[in-house]
């Protein structure tokens, strides 16, 4: 089907045969805040996926339009395995995964074309969120409850710009929000699903080097606010514990801004400049240690912090 | 003995003071250092001075004059600095 040209189209214009289809064929171009990815892909889950989780994203119908990245996900048989592989221009940048996790692999494809390639922005591995225009960082490692903390936290109201990468921009110092969909793991999936009225989840990958690995759809606030950049007031490093009580503490500011640049895919190619950009949001930042046991409590933390602000 | 010091590569040291410490990029390679806000303070002097001795160093830390001890610990903090590639040290 062809949509009015007057109204940007999204994507849950096309049925899921529609879109598996044009996937398969030649693919599409989907705006990707703040991308436009070209997809190709003849693999069934992942139009699944894309039909669940990106469908108020615009899609791009017709030829003529700029894409950033050209990326697809094909198939690849390996004597009695099926896999799939992940290519952007052709080029293979990852070995092959099991034909199960081809959403998945598009997902951190794309995180990977971003991260790789886009020097305009100083890129931290941080999940980002704002309320009432100030920003907070959640810089962690795996396994510190950082995705899940995330979700929940833009189930509770918050605008997500990014579960995987804070892109901030050097001159400004605010980050230009990248909204897609959250990645959870494991028990997380079923935490966050229960709290997650309204939106979508994409298909579940098993037995992944992460285990278990499903995708959830940005919130629709999220989504329409993707043009709008955000602020850093707040950095904090997440650490869930199960049963633990909530526990708050200052994080060191030397030690977070080494932190964040470890966390950093490309200050390196910022030179000082990129030091100085990561330096004066420290600064301009309050630091904290959250350990936690219970979302609600951590919640309930965030909106004081936000109160207070 | 009294030594004097220097900072060989202040051009490549990017520096960033905090309350709880000092942070030095090095331009020459990207490496990031965290310092006490002490070792920062006197990185700072020997990036702002040509050189040093130990006592002026001691003096512009203290804001008076050193006692003993206090140039062991200046020269404990050179040595550090030292090994960390950030200063160079001779005897006078």
């Amino acid at each position: 089907m062809r949509p009015d040209v007057s109204q940007p189209a999204h994507l849950n214009a096309l049925t899921p045969s529609e879109l598996a289809h044009r996937l398969a064929n030649g693919g599409i171009n989907l705006r990707v805040p703040p991308f436009v990815m070209h997809i190709s892909s003849p693999i069934p889950v992942v139009a699944e996926g894309l039909h669940a989780l990106y469908g108020d994203h615009e899609w791009l119908d017709g030829d003529g339009h700029f894409a950033d990245f050209h990326v697809a996900v094909s198939t690849r048989h390996r004597l009695f395995k099926k896999l799939c592989v992940f290519e952007m221009d052709g080029f293979e940048p990852f070995t092959p995964l099991a034909h199960g996790e081809a959403f998945a692999f598009l997902e951190w494809g794309m995180n990977w074309c971003v991260t790789s390639h886009c020097h305009n922005w100083l890129t931290v591995h941080s999940a980002v969120l704002e309320k009432n225009g100030r920003a907070v960082l959640l810089p962690a490692p795996p396994g510190s409850g950082k995705s899940t903390l995330c979700a929940a936290l833009m189930l509770h109201g918050w605008r997500l710009l990014s579960d995987e990468m804070a892109l901030l921009d050097p001159l400004t110092g605010f980050v230009t929000p990248a909204p897609r969909p959250v990645s959870l793991k494991n028990a997380s999936i079923d935490v966050i699903r229960q709290r997650a009225q309204g939106l979508n989840f994409g298909p579940t990958a098993h037995d992944t080097q992460k285990g278990t690995v499903a995708h959830m759809q940005v919130s629709p606030d999220s989504l329409a606010r993707a043009h709008v950049p955000a602020l850093p007031a707040w950095v904090v490093f997440p650490k869930y514990s199960r049963g633990a009580p909530l526990s708050v503490g200052e994080h060191p500011k030397s030690q977070a801004l080494v932190e964040l640049a470890s966390n950093s895919f490309n200050h390196h190619v910022h030179g000082r400049a990129g030091f100085d950009v990561l330096a004066g949001l420290i600064d301009r930042c309050a630091c904290h240690d959250l350990a936690y046991g219970s979302l609600d409590d951590a919640l309930a933390w965030f909106d004081a912090l936000e109160a207070q602000a | 003995m009294s030594i004097r010091c220097r900072c060989p590569r202040a051009l490549d040291l990017a520096v960033h003071a905090f309350e709880d410490g000092v942070v030095v990029y090095d331009e020459a390679d990207g490496s990031l250092h965290a310092l006490n806000p002490i070792a920062g303070e006197a990185l700072g002097h020997l990036i702002q001075h040509t050189g040093l001795s130990d006592a002026d160093l001691a003096r512009l830390m203290l804001q008076e004059e050193p006692e003993s001890s206090d140039l062991e610990q200046v020269r404990g903090l050179l040595k550090s600095l030292v090994t960390l590639g950030f200063a160079e040290c001779a005897p006078t």
